[in-house]
């Protein structure tokens, strides 16, 4: 009965990720969205074979180079490759980002499980605390951390992690008591289980959906702070491969190489409406109200 | 004006819906060359089953259909206009001069944030613009639907009244503009008995009043019978009998409807009564119902399993002058293999006390024992006495249960088990029916029980195990629901309104099978319903509860007989039923429920017929009318003598 039951929960889950592609695939935008992602994944991955350079060792016959067959975007100040850096950067971007995103997600979730089983006190605590910290602009968060903490990737994780909990948090606290009013829930407790067990069989596979559309907005949101960041000087430090980082670095010399910031802004922006479609075509799959999620 | 005149003429009427794409797109029709007709001045009656395009039908009316619906074949006119040939323009018109609805919800169709004058107000359109003039109005509309203080209610908002009072409000908005034709979608469904019994009258006082043409839509035989001067009954979008309502529902023609007719039932006749078998339907169109009812036998001698003593729930923070708790010094047995119900009317609370059953609610004082599994799993454990005393050790043997679930033994957890009402939201929507009955078994260790079983005990094919909620139709859904429960092999099931959001065709087969079931495996059952021929129907004893205190107690038959609390003869005089005298109207009592049980006295004094002063000081004295049969009143037991309404059959 067990193989049964297995091969059963796979087609169904199967089934329901094949709808799920179906219907993003039905969608132009989506499809772009995922495929853009996709392609800075790959691009990211396989930057060590498609460049035969190494970003960051230092190259004085080339520098400010034009782009040519051998530096195709040319080369900045100290003789390294723009391309390869750009490639290179998305790496450290989007590990940075992913890290920062799952965490922020997976706490932000947890929270808001709690927050909304306990209810009353506990309930009122957590989100008051939240909203208070919702209240503080992010930018000021951000450099208080900073100072504190100095510069450093996982710094930038934590920092994304405090400014963003808090909206997660917000919006699955929602979801989950909708989820928290039905009669399954009722019966559950009725068996005696317990929070993390309610939690994790009945609550959560139920509001997956929002879960998942919050992972992809959030993420889209924290590459450009963690971006804004280096640009800031308070994220990477050089010569990391950081896209903020090369902004930063070359806007002196726009106007002599500019695809040393055009690049990377490129490759910035195309993560980003990246994430944004991706986010909006798994909402609209979902039947989850965007504006709704964006507007808390 | 002419009698004769037709003001409702549906022709031939297909209404569509497009499902799938590419090659498996397909029409699915919602109704099926429909053709209804209705005079001025009659009332016509759309009955039929969920899915059956009652509702369709009723919203075709107004032209107004689902966004993805289409009219592919047939025409609509009501009075005088060809519904679906309006423009945008006059179709506007139409709604504001002919017809008008009203909603089954009248709580949820009324906007929450704005004063019952303005509502009223947005359907004077002759009164534009004269404050004074639509106030006037609209206070005579409340008048004329018999809203408690009139001139007061227009400056309320929605939530401040009851559902009945929102149910009239709602009524006096559709009757604002003097509508040709008044549509109203399951006017009182959702509504207290004695609640249901004043609006119908209303209803029917202001149809003859008016000479006015209703249509009404319904699940109910009896509202139907009541209320119609014609009938048309509908299954899966066709009509299959539309004439007098007398003829159709005296002697139906079509099988469906003797079928229908039969699987109703009813509180002057005890025993379950057979299912309408959909596939036979099908199968044969000259498929006879039968008309066996199963009668239910009460178990004799069987050990006590749940002693319930003087329960207190009170859900105020604080005390308030004038009120008691809203459950108070209730006590009962429930037996092994006995189905109790437990009866009353919306806030009664006799949800409030499966909860506290259960272990999700605090009492605030008396105690709940459970034969066996307290006994058991009792030594290891405190007695956790809560607020009040932890009351005497009763029959059964057991310790009383601690209050909450989370300080309860495994053993007792898994001796008390709930169904519940919605079967929709019962079920987890992610979860298989085989994960949603192995958890119990898994987490109470059953031994011997396994989901197939279950699913046997319940009558479901095995194969039905791998299959998610939304693939389940709403009877299949609330036997997993009780497959669930039964898989833990518990002594006690609170079922809490169980069958009132089902079609009654399925309705009895689930009360069959709770008859089954607590026969066959002993288990004792708490049935919740304010539907008290279903409690005629299945029930064992009867605790009559109102405002949280138990007014009367007693066997089926008893309840049933010729002796009564006023609040159940109240109850039962307000039954509308099928073939019953319908030209009776209800004693004029105040047909709502106080907000509060008051703190002294007998909580029905406000509205008891023979209420007398020692009524509205002293809680009243238990009057035992026979060994089984309480009665709890101040009154003499002649007093309390109607005449039988209802003949044992």
């Amino acid at each position: 009965m067990t193989a049964v039951t297995v091969s059963s929960r796979f087609t169904q889950n199967r089934a329901s990720a094949r709808r799920v592609v179906r219907s993003i695939l039905s969608s132009k935008s989506a499809t772009v969205g995922f495929g853009l992602v996709i392609l800075q994944i790959i691009l990211a991955i396989f930057a060590p074979v498609l460049t035969p350079y190494n970003p960051t060792t230092n190259d004085a016959m080339s520098a400010l180079a034009d782009p040519s067959g051998a530096h195709l975007l040319g080369a900045d100040a100290l003789g390294r490759d723009i391309l390869t850096r750009t490639l290179y950067g998305g790496q450290y971007a989007l590990t940075v980002s992913f890290a920062a995103t799952v965490i922020t997600v997976a706490l932000g979730s947890l929270i808001a499980g709690i927050a909304a089983f306990r209810g009353g006190i506990v309930d009122e605590v957590i989100t008051r605390v939240l909203d208070s910290i919702l209240a503080i602009p992010a930018i000021l968060s951000l450099l208080v951390i900073v100072t504190v903490f100095g510069s450093g990737q996982w710094v930038i994780v934590f920092a994304a992690v405090v400014v963003y909990t808090g909206g997660v948090t917000r919006v699955v606290r929602a979801a989950i008591l909708d989820v928290l009013s039905k009669d399954f829930i009722t019966a559950a407790r009725a068996r005696g289980e317990g929070m993390f067990s309610i939690l994790l069989r009945e609550v959560f596979p139920n509001v997956l959906d929002v879960i998942l559309v919050e992972f992809a907005m959030r993420a889209s949101w924290i590459v450009l702070l963690i971006s804004s960041l280096s640009f800031l000087g308070f994220g990477a430090n050089p010569p990391t491969p950081d896209w903020g980082l090369m902004v930063a670095e070359n806007r002196n010399l726009m106007a002599i190489a500019p695809l040393s910031t055009v690049a990377p802004i490129v490759a910035l922006a195309t993560l980003i409406v990246g994430l944004n479609l991706a986010a909006d075509g798994l909402a609209k799959s979902f039947g989850i109200d965007r504006m709704k999620e964006v507007l808390g | 004006m002419n009698t004769t005149e037709q003001v409702v003429g549906v022709d031939d009427l297909t209404v569509s819906y497009r499902t799938g794409s590419g090659a498996n797109a397909r029409q699915v029709d919602v109704l099926k060359n429909v053709s209804v007709s209705l005079e001025r001045g009659r009332v016509l009656g759309l009955v039929g089953e969920s899915g059956s395009g009652k509702s369709t039908l009723a919203g075709a009316l107004l032209g107004s259909l689902r966004s993805t619906s289409f009219i592919s074949g047939g025409t609509v006119s009501v009075a005088g206009n060809d519904v679906f040939a309006l423009g945008s323009a006059e179709l506007r018109r139409f709604r504001i001069n002919e017809v008008a609805m009203v909603p089954q919800n009248a709580g949820n169709a009324l906007t929450p944030t704005m004063k019952i004058r303005e509502q009223i107000a947005e359907s004077l359109h002759g009164l534009r613009g004269d404050k004074r003039a639509q106030r006037e109005r609209a206070e005579e509309l409340l008048r004329l639907v018999r809203l408690p203080n009139p001139r007061a209610a227009l400056d309320r908002y929605p939530h401040q009244f009851s559902g009945g009072q929102q149910q009239r409000i709602g009524i006096a908005i559709a009757l604002a503009s003097d509508p040709t034709v008044l549509v109203l979608d399951e006017p009182t469904t959702g509504l207290d008995v004695v609640t249901q019994a004043a609006i119908l009258d209303l209803l029917l006082d202001l149809q003859r009043s008016r000479s006015m043409s209703m249509v009404i839509v319904s699940h109910d035989l009896g509202v139907i019978d009541k209320m119609c001067s014609d009938v048309a009954v509908l299954r899966m979008g066709e009509i299959v009998e539309f004439g007098g309502v007398r003829q159709v529902l005296g002697s139906p023609g079509h099988p469906y409807t003797r079928g229908l007719i039969a699987s109703v039932p009813r509180i002057d006749r005890p025993g379950i009564p057979p299912s309408l078998d959909h596939q036979a339907l099908d199968a044969d169109a000259e498929w006879v119902q039968s008309d066996e009812v199963t009668l239910r036998v009460a178990p004799v001698d069987a050990p006590v399993v749940l002693s319930v003593r003087d329960l207190s729930v009170d859900y105020r923070r604080r005390p308030v002058a004038g009120t008691g708790p809203t459950v108070q010094g209730v006590s009962f047995d429930v037996a092994a293999g006995e189905i109790v119900a437990l009866v009353g009317e919306s806030g009664s609370g006799k949800s409030t006390i499966a909860t506290t059953i259960a272990g999700l609610q605090r009492p605030a004082a008396g105690s709940i024992t459970l034969a066996g599994a307290g006994a058991a799993a009792g030594a290891g454990r405190r007695a956790a006495g809560a607020g009040g005393g932890a009351g005497s050790a009763a029959r059964g043997g057991g310790a009383p249960l601690a209050a909450t679930v989370a300080r309860r033994s495994k053993a007792e957890r898994q001796a008390v088990q709930l169904i519940f009402q919605n079967a929709d939201t019962s079920l987890n929507p992610r979860k298989s029916v085989e994960a949603a009955i192995q958890r119990p078994i898994d987490l109470f260790k059953v031994r011997g029980a396994s989901v197939a079983g279950a699913l046997s005990d319940v009558e479901l094919p095995g194969s039905y195990s791998e299959r998610l909620p939304g693939q389940l139709s709403g009877g299949e859904r609330q036997r997993v629901g009780i497959a669930r429960a039964i898989s833990a092999q518990p002594q006690l099931v609170l079922a809490d309104e169980i069958v009132s959001a089902l079609d009654v065709s399925v309705q009895s087969s689930i009360l069959r099978l709770v008859d089954t079931l607590a026969t066959s495996k002993q288990i004792g059952f708490l049935f919740i319903t304010h539907d008290l021929a279903v409690v005629r129907a299945i029930a064992d004893r009867v605790i009559v509860l109102y405002l949280g205190r138990i007014v009367e107690e007693g066997t089926v038959e008893q309840i049933f007989a010729n002796v009564s609390h006023p609040y159940t003869r109240l109850l039962l005089d307000a039954v509308i039923e099928l073939g019953d005298e319908h030209s009776d109207t209800l004693e004029k009592v105040a047909d709502e429920v106080p907000l509060a049980p008051p703190e002294h006295g007998c909580p029905f004094a406000s509205r008891c017929p023979i209420v007398r002063d020692v009524c509205l000081t002293v809680t009243p004295p238990d009057l035992a009318v026979s060994e089984t049969h309480h009665i709890t009143c101040h009154a003499t037991l002649p007093e309390l003598i109607h005449e039988p309404a209802f003949v044992a059959a």
